[in-house]
């Protein structure tokens, strides 16, 4: 496919041709129709009203007669072809009013038809165009879409095409669709008269040349807004990003004038406009009302002096109704054109890149999975401003092993490194995989034997398993051929008239053999057995424990779970830990357990009966009105705050104090001393938005966690009672709102943990969580449920750059990435700097096991010594300064060199700074590359509070 | 046992008894109260100095380990401090502590134990007095041994 055209109407014309066409010749069919409906009023008024077909006082005419009239060459003869209905006066004139009524709907069918027919071919056109950007933009080098920022890039493809859409449509229609209806109009007016065509045309002509000049400066606007917009767009994308750093330095007030200053732009852009605007709309209105002032003074003058009849007068008057608005369209459309072929030329320079080069699929892929060979020759890779990364690298290995680009961080190992792995697509020399030159490889064909695990995991907001699959997703999945449902032939066909692949996203995309598995099932026990080589298994575990069954899919599992309930249980019991937990019973208040969970007794399902919201449900106010609990409740609630408000008595407000323990945030404790204070003065007239707040404090009260000693057992068993109340009424309209405990049935809203524990973990034993956990994994292993948890925990959603995770579980599931495919050759790129130094040579050196046979290929800081190598290529300062093989590089101290890999923490920091600033900059930014290393301090406390918060 | 029988068991500690019942109430409120069985570790030797303890109720033994040997350090009862020191210079646990009873404790995190310190100065000064009594003792018991 080639690059998108860079002239506009080419483009248009050139993916469009056969729709446009399609179109055109609707509005040239419907312009005999048209004209007609022009010179019907004429007939109507003089034939039928005047009574001028009737003049001879005949009482009836032959109406509608149809007669071919042959030119004289051709013998100059007459062919009645109808003969026309005889009819009186008025008959003639419903007759003809009704004709014209049917031309109205006529025309409205045509205008309807080109409308929609418009629409639809500028949204196909749309869609291609998009998806030609995209595609577009996987076809810059990696160094080229570094300079490029993601909202930018988002605003250009998702906002700014939108309007060139829309004028896709119009843009060879509307001038032709307009120009001849208004041709025709001026025509049928210069037929009728030509002093009043001349006037009509005159003022066409005035509108047409001064309007437009006057829009110029209104296009030039335009342009300087679409600009400052997308600037904006940028900023808003930096604001998200740079987010800790701006809490960080408190610089959020900068920020917001900046942003204050952007919009003040973005606002006195369109004052202009708009002053413009509407000036010229004015003139536009004057020029058109101008044009009926002489029809009524020149056209009444002709027409009293019996130049231009009655009939002609109220047709021209009618067409010329119709001349303005297709003149005024056609400027506007003319504006368009100007403001959308400018707007399609800036965004296409965006994307200015050439389609790569088909290139040569591996020749010898069988060879390469079976002994992959490499050759570095000559190899020099200079950064952005020309400054030599590595110089004149030569090595080769030409049998399987492990290849250790070794020396100081930014020394070039990992320069080439990434040269190999094809992440750097510049230098001069040769890499040769099994003999052919890796530039002239089509990507795919390098990807396939070849993995890279760079020092940032690109991690996508998906589920675990989602993000290791990603490797295997690039077998384009083969199409069902008929007999095919409709909406599928539709999709198709769609896709097809658009450019766009006809093959559907999902799982179909899986290469099942790549991996050596057959299905998902044997896929998920292959990940699971790297995430174990990769010491993320128990993670896993824990994450399958948070997680919940996707309720569809298992409701077997659900079942056994129900049954483990009991296996755990008995074994707490024999091991003596049964005090450690307080399982769940519907008739037993579980100390163990909040208030708001005892009352409800169930996972809430969405926001209504989330525990925030249960004092204000009027359902559930109902149900603890009954019998005095509220009232209690609310005297917890209230003696909860008294104890808060003492307690907290000179602790800072903003102190991290209040986060942890208080019920109460510290903004909050003013409003409380108001409902204390009320409360204390007049007991009986708190407000029951009061009530409701107090209420909700006590709803989180625990009493061995709190101690606070405010819980009685008549209100527990008050408690109990309102429960079981809550449960039994519940209306139908919320049912679906909650999901209530039951010890027999499988609760899909909890988490499995939750639902394996049945009840909690008792507060105040030392170790009571550790304990519990170790009970519930042998009792799960032992009932041979492990996997079914380990796979709940690879459908745990990352977020966002898999924010919620910690740094060495994402580096985990990027390498995993990278071995499910089963690579002949692995490179390694600081791919193990979140793991700390011990625990990644470790791994490094079952890695290195896992790759016996195959090529592993390490640029890896602080672990040059680690494990043996079988080729040990030593860089100093870019240059190759020794080869050790065999024996020599087989002798490795083990040692964890710790200052180098702190060194490349620090080499790493300074890096995308240095590439930032040599980059040309069309548009003032800030960098935005490694966009998601700042973040992270803060992801990390996300996954932090997560995964610990079981 | 509620935070009220608690804050009596910390006026007994030492280092807290000039502290103002209202922050005692906070101090117990802010730590999570654990109980341990005869043999249950408290903290081991080396590890990551991560909180503070206060002893409620029952007694702890102080053990020490260099290479293979364990040696018995001390005893400790109601109202002692453990593992303050670690937390406030930020070196790993310098002993292994082993209930040795039944034992209640308070367990203070660092962040909070740190926090408590900031806010409060008499709780500040307390923890120095402490630390200067247990400096005063080792001096004499080292001048005891020198002699």
């Amino acid at each position: 496919m080639a690059k998108i055209d860079k002239s506009f109407f080419r483009y248009v014309w050139r993916n469009s041709r056969r729709e446009q066409i399609t179109i055109l010749a609707v509005v040239l069919a419907s312009l005999p129709l048209y004209f007609w409906s022009l010179d019907l009023p004429k007939s109507i008024v003089n034939d039928a009203i005047q009574g001028r077909a009737f003049k001879n006082g005949t009482a009836t005419i032959k109406a509608f007669k149809v007669v071919l009239n042959l030119p004289d060459f051709l013998g100059g003869k007459s062919y009645e072809l109808f003969g026309g209905l005889d009819m009186e006066r008025a008959t003639y004139l419903f007759a003809l009013s009704m004709v014209f009524f049917v031309l109205v709907l006529i025309n409205g069918g045509f205008k309807w038809l080109i409308n929609l027919q418009k629409g639809v071919m500028g949204e196909r056109m749309l869609r291609r165009l998009r998806f030609d950007l995209v595609r577009q933009l996987t076809w810059f080098a990696p160094e080229e879409i570094r300079g490029m920022k993601p909202a930018e890039a988002a605003s250009m493809i998702n906002n700014e095409v939108e309007p060139i859409g829309v004028f896709i449509g119009d843009a060879f229609v509307q001038p032709a669709f307009l120009g001849t209806q208004a041709l025709t109009a001026l025509v049928y007016i210069l037929v009728q008269s030509v002093w009043l065509g001349i006037a009509a045309g005159g003022i066409v002509a005035i509108q047409g040349v001064i309007i437009p000049i006057l829009r110029r400066e209104q296009i030039r606007l335009g342009k300087r807004r679409q600009i400052a917009s997308r600037q904006l767009a940028g900023r808003i994308g930096e604001i998200v990003e740079s987010s800790p750093a701006i809490r960080a330095h408190a610089t959020d007030p900068y920020e917001r004038s900046e942003i204050g200053s952007r919009l003040a732009s973005l606002f006195f852009i369109r004052l202009d406009l708009y002053n413009r605007k509407f000036a010229v709309k004015f003139l536009n209105n004057l020029l058109a009302q101008l044009t009926p002032f002489f029809f009524y003074t020149v056209g009444g003058y002709l027409a009293l002096k019996g130049q231009l009849d009655v009939g002609q007068l109220v047709a021209v008057i009618a067409a010329y109704r119709d001349l303005p608005p297709p003149v005024k369209e056609l400027i506007d459309w003319d504006q368009q054109r100007n403001d959308v072929t400018v707007k399609y030329e800036q965004i296409i320079e965006q994307f200015d890149v050439d389609e790569p080069h088909e290139g040569e699929e591996l020749a010898a892929a069988e060879e390469v999975q079976r002994s992959p060979k490499i050759s570095v020759d000559g190899l020099s890779v200079n950064d952005l401003h020309g400054t030599p990364l590595v110089e004149n690298v030569s090595f080769s290995i030409d049998q399987p092993g492990h290849i250790t680009l070794a020396g100081p961080p930014g020394s070039g190992g990992e320069v080439v490194a990434r040269a190999i792995a094809h992440q750097i697509t510049r230098w001069k020399g040769t890499i040769c995989l099994n003999g052919q030159n890796i530039s002239r490889l089509r990507s795919g064909s390098l990807a396939r034997v070849l993995a890279y695990a760079g020092p940032e995991p690109v991690l996508f907001p998906s589920t675990i398993r989602d993000n290791v699959v990603y490797s295997l997703r690039r077998k384009p999945p083969e199409l069902p051929g008929p007999p095919l449902p409709k909406e599928e032939v539709k999709r198709r066909h769609e896709a097809e008239r658009s450019g766009n692949p006809l093959e559907a996203p999902g799982d179909d995309w899986l290469d099942f053999a790549a991996a050596g598995v057959k299905n998902g099932v044997e896929l998920d026990h292959l990940i699971l057995h790297f995430f174990a080589l990769l010491g993320f298994e128990e993670d896993i575990y824990r994450l399958g424990l948070l997680g919940r069954i996707r309720a569809a899919d298992d409701e077997k599992l659900g079942h056994q779970f129900v049954a483990m309930r009991e296996a755990i249980r008995k074994r707490l019991a024999e091991e003596g830990k049964s005090r450690l937990v307080e399982p769940f019973d519907p008739k037993r208040f579980n100390s163990n357990a909040t208030i708001g969970e005892n009352l409800l007794f169930g996972e809430p399902v969405g926001e209504v009966f989330a525990e925030d919201n249960l004092p204000s449900n009027p359902y559930v106010s109902k149900v603890i009105e009954a019998d005095g609990l509220a009232t209690r409740l609310a005297e917890i609630g209230l003696r909860l705050a008294e104890m808060m408000l003492e307690m907290f008595a000179g602790v800072q407000a903003g102190n991290a104090l209040y986060e942890r323990f208080s019920f109460l945030a510290s903004s909050d404790l003013p409003g409380f001393q108001e409902i204390v204070n009320r409360s204390r003065s007049r007991r009986r007239s708190e407000t029951t938005a009061d009530r409701d707040k107090l209420i909700s404090l006590a709803l989180a009260y625990v009493e061995p966690r709190h101690r606070l000693g405010l819980l009685d057992e008549p209100t527990r068993e008050a408690i109990v009672r309102a429960r079981s109340r809550l449960r039994e009424m519940i209306p139908k309209s919320l049912a679906s709102s909650v999901e209530f405990y039951d010890p027999e049935l499988y609760c899909n809203a909890a988490p499995v943990r939750d639902n394996l524990l049945f009840g909690r973990v008792a507060y105040g034993i030392a170790n009571a969580q550790e304990q519990v956990s170790a009970v519930m994994k042998s009792a799960l292993a032992d009932g041979g449920f492990l996997n079914a948890v380990y796979r709940i925990g690879l459908d745990y959603q990352i977020g966002a750059h898999g924010r919620l995770l910690f740094p060495r579980q994402r580096a985990a599931v990027d390498l995993a990435r990278c071995l499910v495919k089963h690579p002949a050759i692995l490179v390694l790129d600081d791919a193990l700097r979140a793991f700390p130094g011990m625990e990644a040579k470790a791994m490094l050196g079952r890695l290195a096991e896992e790759f016996k046979g195959r090529l592993l290929i390490t640029a890896l800081p602080g672990l040059d010594d680690a494990v043996p190598s079988d080729l040990k290529i030593r860089f100093d300062k870019g240059r190759l300064v020794g080869i050790d093989r065999g024996e020599e590089a087989l002798a490795p101290s083990g040692e964890v060199n710790l200052s180098a890999r702190d060194a490349a923490e620090e080499q790493r920091a300074r890096e995308p700074a240095r590439d930032e600033a040599t980059r040309e900059t069309p548009q003032d930014s800030l960098p935005t590359t490694q966009q998601d290393s700042p973040a992270s301090a803060q992801e990390d406390e996300g996954a932090v509070q997560t995964q610990v918060a079981e | 046992m509620t935070i009220e029988s608690e804050v009596q068991s910390l006026r007994q500690v030492s280092m807290f008894r000039d502290i103002d019942p209202a922050k005692l109430k906070l101090l117990a409120f802010t730590s999570e109260r654990l109980s341990y069985e005869k043999g249950d570790v408290l903290f081991h030797q080396h590890e990551i100095s991560d909180s503070t303890y206060v002893i409620v109720a029952g007694n702890v033994e102080v053990w020490l380990s260099a290479g293979n040997e364990r040696i018995k350090v001390t005893e400790l009862g109601e109202g002692a401090m453990v593992g303050e020191m670690g937390v406030l210079i930020d070196q790993p646990r310098s002993a292994t502590i082993v209930a040795g009873s039944h034992v209640v404790a308070l367990k203070i995190g660092r962040e909070v134990f740190f926090d408590l310190l900031r806010q409060f100065p008499q709780m500040s000064l307390a923890v120095m007095r402490d630390l200067a009594r247990r400096l005063d003792a080792t001096n004499a018991k080292l001048l005891a041994v020198t002699r």
